[in-house]
């Protein structure tokens, strides 16, 4: 009597069989990893000339003088908000504003706060004429 | 009330309506309300920042870095009076030509972490089929792409649209995952329940997305009736959101600590496998949070 290993070696292949292989060559992307996690992994090769301006980018403070005047008066712009602005970031599209609170407890409260804080920002003096787009970091 | 009908009129398709006429929870969540012109609700009517240049190409937008959602359509079904995208609809950015596509396409491809495509709207299934099909097929044979994710309420507000047919020729695909919406355990009628067998049939994991509504299904009785009546359709009840912050939808929130309350007791009556996360959504938050972590408000 044939073991199921042997079975399965005498059997020939199938439609479904080749369906199978081809699906899983359709996954295949050269230089990313077969199964494809985590996804953070996924990167095509930077050229060392891009990884070395973004680290000379990380390693300067870009001076902004709407984020600057934003940090220094965030307290009276909005008493008792749970958060304050972490960091900065902008492109074509908007300008982005990243806000640290110290727990989900303190991001579910900001859901409520964040349109009136948009519109403070955006009808401040200086402010950018682009979105201004606020994100949450907790902890 | 004027000014919230014409931000998001009153609309429902005949299966809707009558629905809508046998089950009280679907009601409420046809009908409008006059508290959904409330002046003091805090809330915008984009809490996502998905107008206009939230967008990263045409019709599509990117929060997280593995998932892209791409708008395939401005209408539905019916309109949700909790619906998060009520100030959206009807003039959404949305993907309408071929070079549109063509585009999201490339997006995705230029970001290889992207490995799930959500096709939402609207309803994409307000499509004809072989429009549905050509969106499936054009994010599917992306070779990055694992999960195209259809995000639906066809199954609960007109099943009848969900064909054999078209299960069939989305369960070919290969990487379709369905997500719906039904929010009480009266939505899930033989017709509703009929077409998610369809679409497991065809090869399809079918998810439920409910969203806490209160007057709707605020208690953990309801809830539960619910979980297992999508059990029962074999749906996997996935997540139960807090009503996003979108104007005018004051008197659908749930306060957290009944929020919590319901969670508790659900999980201590029904397993693992019919137990959805309870998350609250935070515009800008890297990642939905389980309203289990939020332990105390400031």
């Amino acid at each position: 009597m044939m073991t199921p290993e042997e079975r399965a070696m005498r059997r020939p292949s199938v439609m479904r069989d080749r369906a199978a292989r081809r699906m899983l060559a359709d996954h295949l992307v050269p230089g990313l990893p077969i199964d494809g996690d985590p996804p953070e992994t996924r990167r095509r090769a930077d050229a060392m000339g891009d990884s070395l301006d973004g680290v000379v980018k990380s390693l300067l403070s870009v001076p902004n003088e709407f984020y600057d005047r934003i940090c220094s008066e965030w307290t009276s712009l909005f008493p008792g908000s749970p958060s304050k602005p972490l960091s900065f970031d902008e492109d074509a599209r908007a300008f982005k504003i990243v806000l640290a609170v110290p727990n989900a407890g303190a991001a579910f409260a900001l859901r409520a706060q964040m349109p009136h804080i948009k519109r403070t920002l955006k009808a401040l003096d200086g402010a950018p004429r682009k979105k201004i787009t606020l994100l949450v970091r907790i902890g | 009330m004027r000014d919230a009908l014409k931000l998001h009129p009153r609309f429902a398709c005949p299966y809707s309506e009558k629905l809508a006429a046998e089950c009280p929870g679907f009601a409420m969540q046809v009908e409008p309300d006059v508290r959904e012109s409330d002046e003091d609700d805090e809330f915008g009517t984009d809490p996502f920042g998905e107008e206009g240049d939230g967008a990263a190409c045409p019709g599509l937008k990117q929060r997280f870095p593995d998932r892209v959602l791409v708008m395939t359509s401005d209408s539905c079904f019916m309109n949700c009076r909790h619906c998060t995208r009520k100030g959206l609809l009807s003039n959404a950015d949305v993907v309408r030509t071929d070079e549109d596509l063509a585009e999201c396409i490339n997006y995705v491809k230029d970001h290889p972490a992207v490995r799930d495509v959500l096709l939402s709207g609207g309803d994409p299934l307000v499509l004809p089929d072989d429009e549905v099909i050509r969106f499936v097929e054009a994010f599917a044979d992306v070779p990055q792409i694992d999960v195209v994710r259809l995000c639906t309420r066809a199954p609960c507000t007109n099943p009848e649209r969900v064909t054999p047919e078209l299960a069939r020729r989305l369960g070919r695909c290969g990487k379709v995952w369905v997500n719906t919406q039904f929010n009480c355990a009266g939505e899930v009628t033989p017709a509703a329940a009929a077409a998610c067998a369809c679409l497991v049939n065809a090869g399809m994991p079918v998810s439920c997305q409910t969203v806490l509504l209160a007057g709707v299904n605020d208690s953990a009785d309801e809830l539960l009736a619910l979980f297992r009546a999508l059990q029962r359709a074999r749906v996997r009840p996935y997540y139960v959101f807090m009503c996003d912050p979108v104007a005018g939808t004051s008197h659908f929130r749930v306060p957290l600590e009944r929020a919590r309350e319901i969670e508790a007791e659900c999980a201590e009556r029904i397993g693992g496998l019919g137990l959805p996360r309870f998350v609250a959504d935070i515009p800008g938050s890297p990642r939905k949070i389980p309203i289990s972590e939020i332990e105390s408000l400031p």
